[in-house]
Order: structure tokens, then sequence, then C-alpha cells
């Protein structure tokens, strides 16, 4: 909402933003998504279970909750880790297998939701993470609702297809060549010897992520005020005297009550 | 300039991290999982520890440059003296 619609009670925008095209726009994706999401669990062969990840998305989308995709993938990776295909033989592992059809589209259903429920916040409540110490929804935190375009949305559902096909290339680069060696080789693929492979990848991610944070931090630290320096100094000189400073105004606060006792006539 | 003597501090150690996450990656490629957690905390430590004296050192070298341009002549009158 712009600070012209706060102005003008007669803009579009300015009443109830539930009924603007955009709100129901993403809406209507996530809806999509999760209608997805249902029909490929089902397509594996979870009964009523395969409910489940899109009831807890449709609640949280009426709510407009910010935990609703992470809580849709966590029932979601509890029910396919429940999931073993019949016939299946001893050693057999989701890496192991090849996606195929149904698991893209689940791909794009996850993520057309994750996407959609996140856009919906951003128009809805907040793009950036509110601040803990402020109460409430800050409209001018939203994204005006006036920038959203007709063909964005269209533009979120080409690009998901976009974004599982290069998922699904390099778990096929990575996985596929690795896996059937493992197992022709060595029969049964014990999870210790994929999972270091995995782990330093991950590791490598994170360290890697690390770097750039403190190139970024760096710059940002260079550039601040003196009076934000300043601050910084002050409070951490705060925080590194906390129990001394406590103790020295403890012992002031009872010097100064007792000689208020010894004032006062008793 | 004592400043920067901290400043440099904290970017050794900060390397110092960066050589720990390197060493739990080949650890972990070797299929080392017990060793690497202790290489791993101790990198994550040192890393905490240089980020802190980095920003305290950038800080305070902001504050004393400000302060220098506030109250130039002090550092004139004593040079003179």
């Amino acid at each position: 909402m712009t600070n012209a619609d706060l102005r003008n009670p007669l803009s579009p925008t300015a009443g109830d933003p539930q009924s603007h095209p955009a709100i129901r726009n993403y809406t209507l994706f996530c809806l999509v998504a999760l209608f997805l999401l249902v029909v490929c669990l089902a397509n594996r062969g979870f009964e009523w279970w395969c409910l489940l990840p899109a009831l807890i998305g449709c609640l949280t989308l009426l709510t407009h909750w910010s935990y609703g995709p992470p809580l849709v993938l966590l029932s979601l990776v509890g029910l396919l880790g429940m999931y073993k295909p019949r016939g299946s033989y001893v050693g057999w592992s989701p890496h192991l297998e090849k996606p195929g059809f149904m698991d893209l589209i689940l791909c794009v259903a996850v993520l057309g939701y994750i996407v959609g429920h996140y856009r919906l916040l951003s128009l809805m409540r907040n793009i950036f993470p509110a601040d803990p110490r402020w109460r409430g929804v800050d409209p001018s935190q939203r994204r005006s609702l006036d920038l959203v375009k007709g063909w964005e949305v269209v533009l979120v559902g080409l690009s998901l297809p976009l974004w599982t096909g290069l998922a699904w290339a390099i778990w096929v680069v990575k996985m596929t060549d690795f896996a059937p060696f493992q197992v022709t080789q060595l029969g049964i693929v014990p999870p210790w010897d994929v999972l270091p492979s995995e782990l330093g990848l991950v590791w490598a991610g994170l360290a890697l992520l690390a770097a750039a944070g403190v190139a970024v931090s760096y710059m940002r630290w260079t550039t601040a005020t003196p009076e934000e320096s300043l601050l910084y100094l002050q409070d951490r000189c705060w925080r590194m005297t906390r129990r001394e400073q406590g103790l020295l105004n403890r012992w002031l606060m009872w010097t100064r009550l007792r000689a208020q006792r010894r004032k006062v006539p008793s | 300039m004592k400043y920067w003597w901290r400043e440099l501090s904290g970017w050794l150690l900060i390397g110092l991290s960066m050589l720990g996450f390197v060493t739990v990656y080949e650890l972990g490629m070797g299929h080392y999982l017990a060793e690497m957690w202790v290489i791993a905390v101790i990198s994550l430590v040192v890393f905490w520890g240089g980020i802190q004296l980095l920003k305290v050192a950038i800080a305070a070298r902001i504050c004393q440059q400000a302060q220098d341009g506030l109250y130039p002549s002090k550092k004139i009158d004593k040079r003179t003296r």
C-alpha cells in the first residue's frame, strides 16, 4: 500500500487488501500448487495421508502464517521418509532413485507453493522479517499492491520448471553416476558411504557463505558512521562488564538507601 | 596504528578458521567423520573470535579517526612540543 493510498481512502487498494486481484492471484497460485502436491502424493500411494501437507498449507495460507512453508516441507519430508517402493531391495535408498516425471511435478508444486506463499506474505504483512520489538503489522513494510502486474504470476509459474530442471540436472549428474557404481561394485550402499560427499558439499557451501558474509560485513563496518561505531563499542563494553556493573550499582544503591535511612529520624 | 594491528589479527584469525574449514572438508571427504567435528567446532570458535576482534577494531579505528578530526590541534601541539 503506497502513501498515496493511505491518504486517499477511495483508492482501490486503500480498503480491504484481500479483494485486490494480486492477492487473489497469488492465493489461487498457492492453492493450485497444493492441489498438484496432493495429486503427486496420491500417485505415490499415500492414501488419506496425502492431504496432510496440503491441509497444513491451506491453513497457513488462510492465516498468513510465515511458518507455513517450513511446516509443509517438514510434513512432506516426514511422509516421504515413511515411503518405500514395493519390491525395493535391502540397500534401497532414495539417493539411488532417478527422479521421474511425477517427482519433478512434486518439486514444481512445492517450489510454487513456497514462492507464492512468501510473495503473498510480502503483500499482506511485510517484505522483510518484522522487527521483534514492533508488535503488529506495519503497513509501510508491505509491498505495494499496485506494483504487482498481471504477468508477474505467469512469469513465476513459468520460472518454476526452469529451477526444477536445473536441480534435476545437478541431481542426475551427481547421483546417478555415483549410485549405480556403488550398487554394482559394492552391493549395498551404506549411508555412511554416501554421507561424507554430501556433508562435504554442505560444509563447503556454508564456508563459502561465511566468507561472503565476512566480506559484506566488512564493507558495512568500514562505512559505519562514528556514532554507530561508538554505539557498538559502548554496547560491547556494557555486555562485557555487565556483571561488574550490576555489582557496583547494587553496592551504590545499598549505600544510598542506607544514607537515606540514617537521615530519616526513627 | 594500534587498531590496524588488531584488525590484522582479526583477519589472521578468520584466515586460520578458513584453513580449518578446508581441513574439515578434506576430513569429511576422507570419511574421517569423528575427527572432522572437533576441527569444525574449533574453527567455528576461532572464526567467531576473529569476527568480534575485527568488528571492535574497525569501530575503534573509526571513533579514533573521528576524534582526531575533531581535535587536530592536540596532535599538532604534541608533535611541536
